[in-house]
């Protein structure tokens, strides 16, 4: 199976992120790097808006992300509730 | 859902601000109108199977984007204000910088002008605007790093005349010759080149591990524009893979094309990238990770899972990605001995590794280091240490395609340098590799008209008749200042009265 | 292959021998000796001998490495656009045969880099 990953800059919103992602995706390791933290997956990794509104404690536009990713890998789908990393083989 | 009610979902709102902005055209021809969409073969049946999934609109764009810029602007003002030039971890890291600004910043530049010229050519609205947001992207990163990098400029030597060098000095027609080659090819080849070969398979290994790097070593600056124009980056690697799953489902006709591409623009990255390579390894003096381990995880790994995915399509990974994984261990410190010998015509400083540097060197390159380099390393210090510092006062050959001198080694023997020639139309071409001169074989008048910074020298269209007067006066690097070695440089020296210790007095440059 | 493109593609070579105001271009490149990251590119006049050649320009080029004070070139084993070659030292470069941007190799047996690493 192939790695999806998410790079995210390490700042204050990251530990939230970090928190939902991990919560959603038990599968997923986190790496720790400097200014950065690593988040990669085994075939699929999926961020959900209403963990992480529950996370934020406020309202969360998926697309707030753009603000604190470094880096992706996989094929992307996004929508109001979600934004999902896959590889499909 | 409920708190999103009146606003419109994203999927609509991206149909609304791409598509339903496109018209049919009723007192012109298509083809009239997008001229370029064909001559390259590549065969477009429906446009509007083309979907950015990220969704992003124009409006969101510029909210996010300025975001962004506030909060990179306020960290490059916090840096400047609290003299953030002090804390880096070494002066020596500055010559990453330098290298930066005058190597990859006017790519971006490049890229810019790139995206702005296929985004007018394509016929479909979800490309168009695609392409219009990179093309602003682009065009961000050039400001910022130029701003971040002004404020070095006032500490450091070197970084005076990045526009000028990037278009004359010799190194630098590596990377400027890659983006004039794309730049000059149709619409659909700039994507594969830029968006896809480049941006998705390739610039994580620069932007990633390298500025992780400059938060290791202290820069903040750098790390802050590196991760901002990175998450422009994040985007434009899902375009870049979009792209190709697009132009693939188009047509089966477009899939022997695009593996061209692919193979092309694989191998001509793969060359750049060992500028990062010894960036990585030689340049950053806190070091994060070696290149051979970058390239392990942003290339071996993220790679081999996008071309299994793409396999489906017909695709196979890139012609001569096997030479990579032994090239992986070698092009850093070919890259370094190379610029080290050349440094009377740079505009940054060399310097040879401390021996502790060279134990993590062999340390991480346990099947090379010790074995290829460290005695050439080694000899060269105890050199210098005799006021004798090594400069080769050769001009090199270089490579017709990617310009690099031909430093690389043979695949299989890193004994011997891998040379390859060709003669087309009675003249004789010079090759680093089958991979550079498989490119010329396939497109030989796009390279027979190459710009090779030695043999223009040699023709003396680089002003003076000797390098130092063409170094001084041709490339505006100021002799003893920006160039040699780095020991007794005045950066160097700078940088010990700020630290409050001894200046070294400057070495004797030998030519 | 050619290049496909918008209209007439053709351009001339840029490194015409004709560029180089009577002098030829020529490449070098010592066996195993990498020290020299890559092979020289060296500018020459065609009716230069062979013997100058080596004196004048292929001596100075190498002379910081060690090896270079024990390298008899005379006796090198010589490679012209990588088939073996016999220079005839007296004989102009030209006569040699060597035409612009040729490349010539030598190997110099016996000697095998710093510290034997071929560098």
């Amino acid at each position: 199976m192939s790695l999806v990953y998410i790079a995210l800059q390490d700042n204050d919103n990251a530990r939230y992120l970090v928190d939902g992602i991990t919560q959603d995706n038990p599968h997923a390791v986190v790496q720790h790097q400097p200014a950065m933290i690593r988040i990669e997956a085994e075939g699929r990794l999926e961020i959900r808006r209403d963990t992480m509104e529950e996370k934020f404690g406020r309202p969360w536009d998926i697309q707030e992300m753009h603000l604190d990713v470094i880096t992706i890998g996989g094929n992307v789908d996004e929508d109001d509730d979600r934004f999902v990393l896959e590889w499909k083989n | 859902m409920t708190d999103n009610k009146k606003k419109l979902g994203l999927k609509d709102k991206y149909r609304y601000l791409t598509r339903d902005l496109d018209w049919e055209p009723s007192y012109q021809k298509k083809e009239d109108i997008f001229p370029h969409e064909r001559f390259e073969g590549i065969k477009i049946t429906d446009w509007d199977k083309w979907e950015d999934p990220f969704r992003l609109t124009m409006d969101a764009y510029w909210k996010y984007q300025a975001e962004k810029e506030k909060k990179l602007y306020a960290i490059l003002d916090a840096f400047a204000q609290n003299n953030g030039q002090q804390s880096i971890s070494d002066a020596r890291y500055v010559n990453a910088l330098k290298l930066f600004l005058t190597g990859i910043s006017p790519c971006e530049y490049q890229a810019f002008q790139g995206f702005a010229r296929v985004g007018r050519h394509f016929g479909g609205a979800g490309a168009r605007v695609a392409c219009q947001m990179q093309a602003i992207d682009e065009l961000r990163h050039v400001q910022t790093q130029v701003h971040a990098m002004s404020h070095y400029n006032k500490h450091f030597n070197g970084l005076h005349d990045f526009t000028h060098m990037h278009d004359r000095v010799w190194f630098l027609s590596v990377p400027k010759s890659f983006f004039d080659d794309a730049r000059s090819a149709g619409p659909f080849e700039f994507l594969t080149a830029i968006s896809f070969s480049f941006e998705y398979v390739l610039t994580n290994l620069l932007f990633v591990p390298f500025m992780s790097g400059a938060a290791y070593n202290g820069d903040m600056a750098t790390v802050t524009f590196g991760f901002s124009a990175q998450s422009d980056e994040a985007r434009h690697m899902t375009l870049g893979l979009e792209v190709i799953k697009f132009m693939l489902e188009q047509h089966e006709d477009n899939v022997p094309i695009i593996q061209g591409w692919i193979d092309k623009w694989f191998w001509r990255g793969n060359r750049l990238l060992c500028l990062v390579g010894m960036m990585m390894d030689y340049m950053l003096p806190n070091k994060v990770m070696s290149w051979a381990e970058a390239w392990e995880v942003y290339f071996e790994q993220a790679g081999g899972a996008l071309f299994k995915d793409l396999e489906r399509y017909g695709i196979r990974p890139p012609k001569y990605v096997e030479q990579c994984m032994e090239a992986k261990q070698h092009v850093s410190h070919q890259a370094w001995a190379t610029f080290y010998q050349y440094s009377q015509a740079t505009n940054f400083h060399t310097w040879m590794p401390s021996e502790e540097e060279m134990d993590w060197l062999s340390a991480k390159y346990p099947n090379t280091f010790d074995q290829y380099y460290r005695a050439r390393f080694t000899f060269w210090r105890e050199q210098q240490e005799k006021g004798q510092r090594f400069y080769n006062n050769t001009l090199p050959q270089l490579c017709q395609v990617c310009q690099i001198p031909a430093i690389f080694t043979e695949p299989g023997d890193p004994t011997k340098l891998s040379h390859r020639s060709h003669v087309h139309e009675g003249e004789r071409y010079h090759f680093c590799s089958d991979g550079c001169r498989d490119i010329f074989k396939n497109q030989p008048e796009k390279y027979v008209q190459a710009w090779l910074p030695v043999h223009q020298i040699y023709q003396g269209n680089c002003g003076g008749a000797d390098v130092e007067s063409v170094v001084r006066d041709y490339y505006n690097i100021e002799l003893g200042v920006d160039n040699f070695e780095y020991l007794g440089s005045p950066d160097h020296q700078r940088w010990q009265l700020w630290k409050g210790e001894k200046p070294l007095a400057p070495l004797k440059q030998a030519s | 292959m050619t290049v496909n493109a918008i209209g007439e593609y053709r351009f001339a070579p840029r490194d015409l021998e004709a560029n180089f105001h009577g002098q030829r271009l020529l490449y070098l490149g010592w066996d195993r000796h990498l020290m020299f990251c890559s092979p020289f590119a060296f500018l020459v006049k065609p009716q230069m001998t062979f013997a100058e050649l080596l004196e004048q320009v292929v001596m100075p080029a190498i002379a910081a490495h060690p090896d270079s004070a024990r390298a008899d070139l005379r006796q090198a084993t010589w490679y012209l656009n990588d088939a073996p070659f016999s220079p005839d030292f007296d004989a102009s470069l030209e006569a040699n045969g060597l035409r612009h941007k040729d490349m010539l190799r030598m190997d110099t047996p016996g000697l095998n880099g710093l510290e034997g690493s071929c560098s």
